[in-house]
């Protein structure tokens, strides 16, 4: 069924419609939620979350976007509020989790020797903890989802500038961490 | 070359491929001689190449299949909790109601609505987030009908206002037959009839209609419209249910409705479903505790024909056959246990072979 269909049969109450639009875009939402949280668990509460936000307010999609640019902007969001209410962000090894697949990473990006990879890693994990949530937010979609900054600055409502001005902050703070090492 | 601020704000946009040709151009012409830039730009590269290291994480199908199917459980338990949030707009609605009639013009006027409770409850319902739920309406219903008397009557005149103020509801005419009558202490009986409730027209295809003809056949007050329901949902080929609440609603009808003919209506309808264990349970209450003796012999016959001899089918019909007062229904009972007996041996023997 076409995408537009299924949405209109959605807004006119059909649950049935709903569960098909989430098999259809589940996945890739999954694996942006996981690189919104870093860590399984964060990552599902946020994709459910992300979903009942989406069936809540379908009503609301007026197909003036695509429907995936629609809900993505609906779940970094929700991923900014969650960033905000828990300052830390988790990023935990949760490779016993027979639900997810781990990918290989990629091996010609082994950190170079200079700085031991462990101690690098730790830096990082601590300052990406350390970020406001806003930079948080723009990190995570310029760096794992490699989104462009005017498309990041129409899903959180701002303005380009304001965007580069976070990223500005949040990759300083990066740096600075690890010019300890 | 000196080092400014100007090329720290560019660096992460430089990293990240976000300057435009020309200011990637000054950059690059800086990066050449900026020492502070290059090791910038080295920090970065070891950053992302750490973050890179973590493996990314792909959801296996099951995952995926569990997760959807918490989000629809999760919708579904929202959906309950609206039927609470409508009850308490109606308690608002109620209180708003109650200072109006404070109001000494309104003090002795109380307005009896001869309202089609259903067709209110489904215009609200469809023009309301609650979406086309039979499940959520059914436990409403029922909700309202633990109301007592006075709050009853507050919680018609509620809905009522309610309709008239959000345009659900046309006010049709007066009931001829019903005249407005003021009784010595001054209260007004006002009946009028409520025209909404004919439009909603549909091929007996369209799911909405469905659900008010399965709404109908089980809570109209009028058993003459819960039999045309019963009638009309008979005639809809099983390929044609749009929702799982059929055997259901059906099922309700058998046990629960006054009228025998609709109870017939009902049992016909359910006999053509498999037998579920629900099902089952239907039929053997109504072996059991139908008032009809047709209507216990007819279940018992069905009954007879399950070949699952699980579910204590066996000893419910051993029951009807020793307590059932009706002859006829004693010999349905006996026809059906020696039914279930001759079925049974027939399995030992092929399976003994």
């Amino acid at each position: 069924m076409e995408e537009k269909e299924l949405i209109k049969k959605v807004q006119a109450g059909s649950k049935n419609s709903f569960r098909k639009l989430t098999e259809r875009y589940g996945e890739r939402l999954m694996c942006d939620a996981y690189k919104f949280m870093k860590n399984t668990q964060d990552a599902e509460d946020l994709y459910q979350d992300t979903f009942i936000k989406v069936y809540e307010n379908i009503d609301s999609f007026k197909f003036k976007s695509q429907f995936y640019t629609w809900v993505y902007r609906i779940m970094a969001n929700l991923a900014f509020n969650k960033f905000r209410k828990r300052k830390k962000m988790q990023i935990v090894d949760d490779q016993d989790d027979y639900l997810w697949d781990t990918l290989p990473a990629d091996k010609n990006n082994e950190p170079e020797n200079r700085i031991p990879a462990g101690q690098l890693r730790d830096k990082v994990d601590e300052a990406l903890q350390n970020l406001s949530p806003r930079q948080k937010t723009v990190f995570v979609m310029k760096h794992y989802q490699g989104k462009k900054i005017k498309d990041i600055a129409a899903i959180l409502g701002c303005h380009s500038g304001t965007v580069k001005k976070y990223l500005y902050r949040a990759t300083r703070k990066l740096r600075a961490s690890i010019s300890t090492i | 070359m000196k080092h400014d601020n100007k090329y720290d704000k560019m660096l992460p946009l430089y990293f990240y491929d976000e300057l435009n040709q020309a200011e990637k151009e000054v950059f690059e012409k800086h990066l050449e001689d900026c020492e502070k830039c290059q090791m910038e730009l080295e920090k970065m590269e070891s950053i992302k190449i750490s973050l890179d290291t973590v493996p990314e994480k792909k959801p296996t199908d099951a995952l995926m299949t569990r997760m959807n199917n918490k989000i629809m459980n999760r919708i579904e338990a929202k959906e309950e909790s609206w039927v609470v949030k409508l009850q308490d707009k109606f308690a608002d609605i109620r209180d708003s109601i109650s200072m109006l009639m404070a109001q000494p013009k309104y003090h002795l006027a109380s307005i009896g609505v001869a309202l089609f409770l259903g067709v209110i409850v489904g215009k609200i319902w469809l023009s309301s987030n609650l979406k086309n739920n039979p499940r959520m309406i059914r436990s409403f219903v029922s909700n309202t009908q633990a109301f007592s008397e006075e709050q009853e009557e507050n919680f018609n005149k509620a809905f009522v206002d309610y309709a008239f103020k959000s345009d659900n509801i046309e006010v049709g005419k007066l009931l001829k037959n019903n005249k407005i009558e003021s009784n010595e202490d001054g209260i007004v009986n006002v009946n009028f009839e409520l025209k909404r409730e004919l439009s909603l027209k549909g091929g007996l295809d369209d799911p909405t209609i469905q659900k008010m003809l399965m709404y109908s056949a089980a809570h109209d007050s009028d058993p003459d419209r819960r039999a045309h329901a019963l009638k009309l949902l008979a005639h809809l080929p099983a390929n044609q249910r749009s929702n799982k609440y059929f055997a259901e609603t059906y099922g309700v009808v058998l046990l629960r409705d006054s009228s025998l003919t609709n109870r017939k209506l009902a049992l016909n309808a359910l006999e053509k479903f498999d037998p579920s264990e629900k099902i089952l349970e239907v039929f053997k209450t109504a072996a059991l505790n139908d008032p009809s003796p047709q209507i216990r012999a007819q279940s018992i016959n069905y009954l007879g024909n399950c070949e699952d001899s699980k579910n204590n089918v066996r000893q419910v019909l051993a029951a009807v056959f020793v307590r059932d007062s009706s002859g006829t229904v004693k010999d349905a009972a006996r026809a059906a246990l020696d039914k279930l007996k001759q079925a049974e041996a027939k399995t030992e023997q092929s399976s003994g072979e």
